[in-house]
């Protein structure tokens, strides 16, 4: 009897063994099954397809993940290997980056592991991002500073108190890093503890209150009660009038975003200085023609007081028309509302054609094609409408260019 | 006896393996079950301190409407970005975005983009910008057309870049027949010159393949600027020579050979000179290759570069075109110190050259007074007209009662050489 069970238990074991060998090569842990399979791209040779089609060591993930194309996907899949990895493994990672190589991948891969660390441990992340570029002697590289906000970054979204705390007295963290991420947070605090917070930042305080301002004046701008609340606010903040102004612009452009008609009429409501308000006005007349160039053209052509020359060509050139025949029929419509309108446009188009032998650094051919196909459409059409104007205009030119208009074929685009 | 007692071991045995093999197909079959199901569970690693990146499932076929399943993921993108970034900048958040949009459709995407309103606060921006770059990988088409209907032009070219380097092909197609906006027609030939620009660093056999389908003029531009851009690459520099050597048209190889000499040259001038000695040149191309190496050297130090090239060529009046533009440069970044130097050279000849076309880099940054003086000490009145007429027709577009004034204040003779 002992002599028959003997086979029969070492079969059951070996069923067993191979059993769970082959459940477990064919089962991948939700750890494994979401490392993504990176390939390799086409262009990383010496190596043979099978073996670059799964890579389950993560650091030749990443090092593959170097060679390829930055963008969205693979910046996915770097930071999914990345966030499953240990300190250890971030200074190796961190070790396969070339130094002597900027590329978009390389940087994000940089950044992405100083983020990683931070989150893990962000005092040490901080004091070894600071270290950047010293190998190589570059103590205020690029690397550096990006490093270094990366992980202030990731320490900032953890904890903001502690980051708070720590950047009023670390000399790591620059204001560069900081200001913006803290105007941000201190914006959706109640206006007693954000002013709480941000005492101890000195002459920055300024800065910070401004960031914060402005993220406050985004959700301020829909209803007439939230924009006087605004207003009085900034009125009532102690903030200087030169530090009011770019807060007041970005709440205006906001209001701009969200109904550009009453955003332009209520303008001369906002205390910004003369230069900044004729600024803000162009700026969002501009964003308003790219939008709805339809919209916009209407309410320039009859609102009081009218556009200047200027500023109408400029609208008029901003417009996101959908094609070359209906950004014709609106120059017509511009230029039998104001005669003075289609010179105004050509001296514009003149000006860009010439813009390449004026800025010799930026003169290349296809610009200058670009540009004198867009003067010769703009000549064409007039002449075809208005034959006598179009010529007085034409022979005001230098005689190359006149032959040139004459003579080149259409080039519609 | 023997044979039945061989069979019987034959037998048992064959059972045995075909049990054990039984097992191990099981195995197998039950490992990949589970993976399955982990995978549709939604069961995500994270590292043991990310909790707070855990993602409950989404998954499409666990919801029973489709409304509640978009209502969930809509609420978990904004959770996702309410945190403020470091100028936009959250690997985890680009990340979980990408994940989750993996499970909308791109209409789906569309219409959750068309909910939000405009002049959004700044977190809801950023999230914006990372849906649009996330979508774009997914279905590029799709997400070019929506941006069509926005003023984004700067979006849309970052994403049609990003997707010729993902998918050359398809990108590159649609470059020539994509839904644009005018505006962004406009642009498609930079477009294109900028992405082939990236993509010749990351698959130049590619990059190189689509110049055969591009006009001329706009493949001579881009070997143009591949030469700039790869100059250092001993390879690709021979690559780019041999391409234009092989165009037919001369100036392609002229242009080729300049642009490498001069970017080489800033980084390098002995290398520069060492490459030009490498060529096979007439004396002709070899003074247009030594103004380029000028022009390289005077980035760093412009008045060293420039002084050097006079002395070699004393007495020289006709100066390579290359040159004049590296010189009209100078003029148009630091016209105090280029005039400064230019009043170091004798009067006339090389000077009135160099007068002469600096004026319409001084005049295209509307240094006008200070072109006005420059044209008035031309001696030579036949540079001089040129230079005159170059101030006039910038002038007159920027200012016209001041260019009118100071036509008005010129001498009778000056006004002659003007066009009317």
């Amino acid at each position: 009897m002992m002599i028959r069970l003997k086979p029969l238990s070492l079969t059951l074991l070996a069923a067993l063994l191979t059993a769970w060998i082959s459940y477990r090569q064919s089962y991948r842990s939700p750890a494994t099954t979401h490392v993504p399979q990176v390939k390799a791209p086409s262009s990383v040779s010496g190596r043979s397809s099978r073996e670059m089609a799964v890579l389950t060591d993560k650091m030749e993930q990443l090092h593959v993940l170097l060679e390829r194309p930055f963008n969205s996907r693979t910046s996915t899949e770097t930071w999914d290997i990345i966030s499953g990895l240990s300190v250890a493994q971030i200074r190796q990672a961190l070790d396969l980056i070339p130094k002597d190589k900027a590329t978009d991948a390389a940087e994000n891969m940089a950044r992405a592991l100083y983020f990683r660390w931070a989150q893990m441990d962000p005092s040490e992340a901080l004091a070894a991002a600071a270290l950047e570029g010293k190998k190589e002697g570059a103590d205020r590289s690029p690397n550096k500073k990006q490093a270094l906000s990366s992980a202030y970054a990731a320490w900032f979204k953890r904890d903001p108190d502690a980051a708070i705390l720590y950047a009023q007295t670390s000399t790591l963290v620059s204001r560069w890093s900081y200001a913006d991420l803290m105007g941000k947070y201190l914006a959706t605090l109640p206006p007693a503890e954000a002013a709480e917070k941000m005492r101890g930042f000195g002459k920055d305080e300024a800065e910070i209150a401004g960031v914060a301002s402005k993220v406050r004046a985004w959700g301020m701008v829909s209803s007439p009660e939230d924009r006087k609340a605004f207003l009085d606010g900034i009125a009532s903040s102690g903030m200087t009038a030169a530090d009011a102004q770019p807060v007041l612009k970005s709440f205006t452009m906001s209001w701009g975003l969200v109904d550009p008609a009453a955003a332009l009429v209520g303008l001369d409501g906002i205390p910004l200085d003369d230069e900044e308000k004729a600024q803000t006005h162009k700026e969002i007349m501009l964003g308003w023609a790219g939008r709805n160039p339809v919209e916009a053209l209407a309410w320039a052509a009859k609102e009081n007081p009218p556009e200047t020359m200027a500023n109408l060509v400029s609208i008029y050139s901003n417009c996101s028309f959908p094609d070359v025949d209906s950004a014709l029929a609106s120059l017509d419509t511009l230029s039998r509302n104001s005669p003075d309108f289609r010179e105004e446009f050509m001296k514009l188009q003149l000006g860009c054609y010439y813009q390449d032998s004026w800025l010799p650094f930026g003169r290349n051919g296809t610009a200058e094609r670009l540009f004198f196909s867009d003067l010769k459409i703009h000549y064409d059409h007039w002449a075809a409408s208005a034959p006598a104007a179009a010529e007085k205009w034409v022979g005001s030119l230098e005689p190359a260019l006149q032959q040139k208009l004459h003579t080149s074929a259409d080039e519609k685009h | 006896m023997k044979n039945t007692e061989s069979n019987g071991i034959s037998w048992s045995t064959a059972a045995a393996i075909a049990f054990i093999l039984l097992a191990g197909v099981g195995g197998h079959l039950k490992g990949k079950a589970d993976t399955i199901a982990d995978a549709r569970s939604g069961a995500r690693a994270v590292s043991g301190l990310d909790t707070a990146g855990e993602e409950d499932p989404v998954g499409r076929k666990s919801d029973s409407s489709d409304a509640l399943r978009l209502d969930r993921i809509h609420k978990r993108l904004f959770e996702i970005w309410k945190s403020p970034t470091s100028g936009g900048y959250d690997p985890e958040a680009e990340a979980r975005t990408s994940h989750l949009l993996e499970q909308m459709s791109s209409a789906e995407i569309e219409g959750f983009l068309r909910t939000l309103p405009p002049g959004s606060a700044d977190h809801a921006y950023e999230m914006t910008r990372s849906i649009l770059f996330a979508w774009g990988m997914q279905d590029a088409p799709s997400a070019l057309a929506y941006l069509s209907t926005c003023d984004s032009t700067r979006m849309t070219i970052s994403l049609v870049e990003r997707w010729v380097l993902d998918q050359p092909d398809a990108a590159l197609a649609w470059m020539d027949g994509g839904s644009l906006t005018l505006v962004q027609k406009r642009q498609m030939r930079d477009m294109r010159l900028q992405s082939l620009l990236g993509l010749s660093n990351s698959d130049p056999d590619r990059a190189f393949k689509e110049l055969s389908n591009m006009k001329h003029e706009d493949a001579a531009d881009q070997i143009w600027l591949w030469s700039i851009s790869h100059a250092q690459d001993p390879q690709m520099r021979q690559r780019l020579l041999d391409y234009a050597a092989a165009s037919g048209n001369p100036e392609d190889l002229a242009s080729v050979r300049s642009s490498i000499a001069g970017s080489l040259a800033r980084a390098d001038p002995d290398a520069a000179k060492e490459f030009v000695r490498n060529l096979k040149i007439g004396d002709e191309d070899a003074a247009e290759l030594d103004a380029a190496v000028t022009v390289g050297a005077a980035y760093d130090d412009p008045e060293a570069a420039y002084s050097d090239w006079v002395q070699r060529n004393p007495g020289v009046m006709d100066v390579p075109a290359t040159l004049q533009n590296g010189f009209s440069e100078w003029m148009d970044d630091d016209p105090d110190r280029a005039i400064k130097w230019l009043k170091t050279l004798p009067a006339g000849g090389l000077r009135d050259r160099l007068y002469e076309s600096s004026i319409p880099a001084l005049a295209g940054s509307e240094h006008f007074d200070e072109a006005a003086g420059i044209v008035k000490t031309i001696d030579s009145p036949s540079l001089r007209a040129e230079a005159l007429n170059a101030l006039q027709t910038r002038w007159l577009l920027v200012d016209s009662q001041k260019a009118a004034a100071w036509k008005d204040g010129l001498p009778a003779e000056d006004q002659a050489l003007l066009r009317k």
